[in-house]
């Protein structure tokens, strides 16, 4: 009777084990892709493509400078049981995200690894450097330029390789990611339509003008915009990138400014600070700050319109009625740390 | 048709195979020796394969940390000096998937030394740690750190006296952490030392503990520390943490007068809070932190009377420490700091250290710093030093310091 017993006990637990264990994985199997991104960027077009099949976590706040981002204890948390893990790369993160990663001993978004999206991998950069070497400055990015984020060409590119990643991990939802990219395409290509018409009226104005339009910059953060719209940068404040303004390069900077009378000083968040405000004060230019990502609860095209029209206004471009937008503002999900 | 074997020149295509043969097995042979006899020892063959390549090769960066300083001390010289305190050289670099290695060789006062030398072991999975080899402990929130890294000039006064400028050890550590919720995570190691700083020294007397060279496993250093950092807000980080040393079985050392006292042991234990809080930019911010240290056991020596033998105070100690810095932007910051710590010594004289920094960092390569101390001691009488540091860094720059 005891072994009768003991074997329907033992019986019962491993039922109940293959119970529990196919429910984990069924609930495994339900529970949405947990995405960690290093930017809002970023995160908007997992969110777009992944819909429903995602929990998107972003580390950088609006604001932060993308080079020196502190590292806190949620991020270490949600890197160690993420599924995805998305960045710019380029060099763009390099300060803080290899020792996250290395940190959180996570080796499914370990480079390398199937969750570790490189997203600006194999974009065409600019000013790749020809010398690498530190008296070049001390942001000095051997790929070039890595705000990619913040050209017009740098979503599709990274949308392209966040759906790849997604279609790899989730096959079973493929049809539903290449339609949700496929959507997020067609709303951008009605926006690059209006953003292409833009820099056509900013051409025509500085045809107009008989020069150039120009602006100065404090880091080089913004060239794949203003190269978009065909802007010059006229001089940036820092005198070699990551270096910071001294008084005789600023002196030089502020007569460069006069004598090609540029009347705009592009600035992002970090950087518009007293010596930003003193240079456009002297020589009676307008700082226009512009986001260097994603607004928390922003998109990514709504964000861009956004700074294609603030330089429009700033630089007295008027808008031709083609290039007029259509706030795209989709709720956010998820959470930002 | 004839057979290839039977064409003219046939030895070409046997001979041909040989020469590429040999052409693709040269790399990898080419960090061998030309042969190896019998009984020598093989080597490995599979990793980098051209001593010429870069690919595989480590990391390497270094540090000038130099200052120039003026003193005033009751008793000592007054006066200027300036000392290149250390020229730092570090190796970085993996060793497999699962294991990453680095070395720390400083110069200092015309001597070369390996201050760390170690290997991490990470392949056991989950979030464990394995080190082995000659590294810093894990002892609070600063003895991890080379002096150039920290926020202030000097290590503070009562870490330096009860562990020791640099808590270098050789052994083993262990370590783990665990999520503790979404925005948090605890941190736990163990670490096992057969060498391992002592701390507390009568630095007129020469006196320095020593391990003994073989012991016991009871008798070994031992080294725990426990610690939790948790988001505070959306842009604060809070810390604390509790840490242990323990050295079993050592021997203070009187090398002027040739003195020994032989099986002693001694605790540290310290409790270290730190609070972090960025501005919105994430340049911007506060830093506050502290430690608490206490020391038991046999804390320290000195000759007696008759230089005959050693006086080992069985004692209690205590000190601390505690710093606050404003960093304005990615270019200055200004802070003070404020320590006190006992000696052992009859009637427990004490130290008291009261700084004020200013750190200008030219770009992340290159910081200047000035430095203005008062310390008031019950032994040494008071004193002023001012100090001007200059460190400036190349190359890549690690030291695998945990959190």
């Amino acid at each position: 009777v005891r072994t009768t017993i003991f074997g329907f006990l033992a019986l019962l637990l491993l039922g109940a084990g293959f119970l529990a264990g196919g429910t984990a994985r069924a609930d495994e199997r339900a529970a949405p892709v947990r995405v960690v991104a290093t930017i809002e960027d970023l995160a908007d077009l997992v969110r777009a493509i992944g819909g429903e099949r995602v929990d998107v976590t972003v580390l950088a706040r609006d604001g932060q400078n993308l080079h020196g981002v502190r590292v806190k204890p949620s991020h270490l948390v949600a890197v160690s049981k993420a599924d995805v893990f998305v960045q710019v790369g380029l060099s763009l993160e390099h300060a803080w995200v290899p020792g996250l990663l290395e940190a959180a001993r996570n080796s499914r978004v370990q480079p390398g690894g199937v969750g570790f999206v490189d997203a600006g991998a194999g974009f065409a950069t600019i000013d790749v450097p020809v010398v690498l070497d530190r008296s070049q400055g001390a942001d000095v990015h051997p790929q070039g330029n890595p705000h990619v984020n913040l050209s017009v060409d740098g979503a599709p590119h990274f949308a392209a390789r966040i759906l790849e990643r997604l279609v790899a991990l989730e096959p079973a939802h493929a049809a539903t990611f290449r339609a949700n990219h496929a959507a997020w395409l067609a709303t951008y290509e009605a926006a690059r339509r209006r953003w292409d018409a833009l820099a056509v009226e900013f051409r025509r104005v500085a045809e107009h003008r008989g020069q150039p339009l120009a602006v100065a910059e404090y880091h080089r953060e913004f060239d794949y915009l203003l190269r978009f719209l065909g802007v010059e940068v006229a001089a940036t404040l820092e005198p070699k990138p990551g270096v910071p303004p001294s008084p005789s390069h600023l002196r030089e900077v502020v007569r460069v400014l006069k004598e090609r009378q540029v009347a705009v000083v592009v600035t992002a968040p970090w950087s518009n600070d007293a010596v930003t405000a003193r240079v456009a004060d002297q020589v009676g230019a307008a700082v226009v700050e512009l986001p260097l990502v994603v607004p928390s609860g922003s998109t990514w095209i709504a964000s861009t319109d956004r700074a294609l029209l603030a330089l429009a206004s700033a630089l007295g471009v008027e808008l031709p009625e083609e290039a007029l937008p259509v706030e795209a503002g989709a709720p956010a999900r998820g959470s930002s740390r | 048709m004839q057979s290839p074997s039977h064409a003219p020149g046939s030895f070409a295509f046997p001979l041909g195979l040989a020469a590429a043969a040999v052409a693709f097995a040269a790399p990898a042979a080419a960090q061998q020796p030309t042969f190896t006899t019998p009984g020598m020892p093989m080597r490995a063959v599979s990793g980098q394969t051209d001593r010429f390549s870069t690919e595989f090769n480590p990391a390497i960066g270094g540090v000038i940390d130099a200052f120039v300083d003026y003193r005033n001390p009751e008793n000592g010289e007054t006066g200027f000096d300036a000392e290149l305190r250390s020229f730092e050289v570090s190796l970085n670099g993996r060793i497999d998937p699962d294991w990453w290695g680095y070395a720390v060789i400083v110069a200092a006062e015309d001597e070369f030394g390996v201050e760390e030398a170690a290997a991490h072991y990470t392949g056991l999975g989950g979030n464990t740690t394995l080190r082995f080899g000659r590294f810093f402990a894990d002892f609070g929130k600063q003895m991890q750190a080379h002096v150039h890294d920290l926020p202030y000039l000097d290590r503070p006064g009562v870490l330096a006296e009860y562990l020791g400028e640099e808590l270098a050890g050789v052994g083993g550590q262990a370590d783990h952490w665990w999520a503790t919720g979404d925005s948090s995570a605890l941190r736990a190691s163990l670490g096992v030392f057969a060498e391992l700083e002592g701390g507390h020294h009568d630095e007129e007397g020469g006196v320095e503990a020593e391990l003994a060279d073989r012991r016991g496993l009871g008798d070994l250093a031992f080294t725990a520390r426990v610690t939790q950092f948790m988001d505070v807000g959306t842009s604060g980080v809070f810390q604390w943490g509790l840490s242990a040393r323990h050295l079993a079985d050592f021997t203070f050392v009187d090398v002027v007068n040739a003195l020994e006292a032989a099986e002693l042991s001694n605790t540290v234990a310290g409790l270290d809070l730190t609070l972090g809080i960025d501005d919105e930019d994430g340049l911007s911010g506060w830093t506050l932190g502290g430690e608490y240290l206490m020391a038991l056991g046999d804390v320290g020596a000195e000759p007696n009377g008759g230089l005959t033998a050693l006086d080992v105070f069985d004692d209690e100690v205590a000190g601390f420490y505690v710093f606050g810095e404003r960093r304005f932007d990615r270019s200055n910051t200004l802070g003070v700091l404020v320590g006190s710590f006992e000696h052992p010594e009859p009637g427990t004289p004490s130290d008291s250290e009261y700084s004020a920094f200013y750190t200008r960092s030219l770009t992340e390569f290159a910081r200047v710093r000035l430095q203005v101390t008062q310390f008031d001691s019950d032994e040494d009488g008071d004193e002023t030093r001012v100090a001007l540091q200059l460190t400036t860094w190349f190359g890549p720059h690690a030291h695998g310091v945990n959190w």
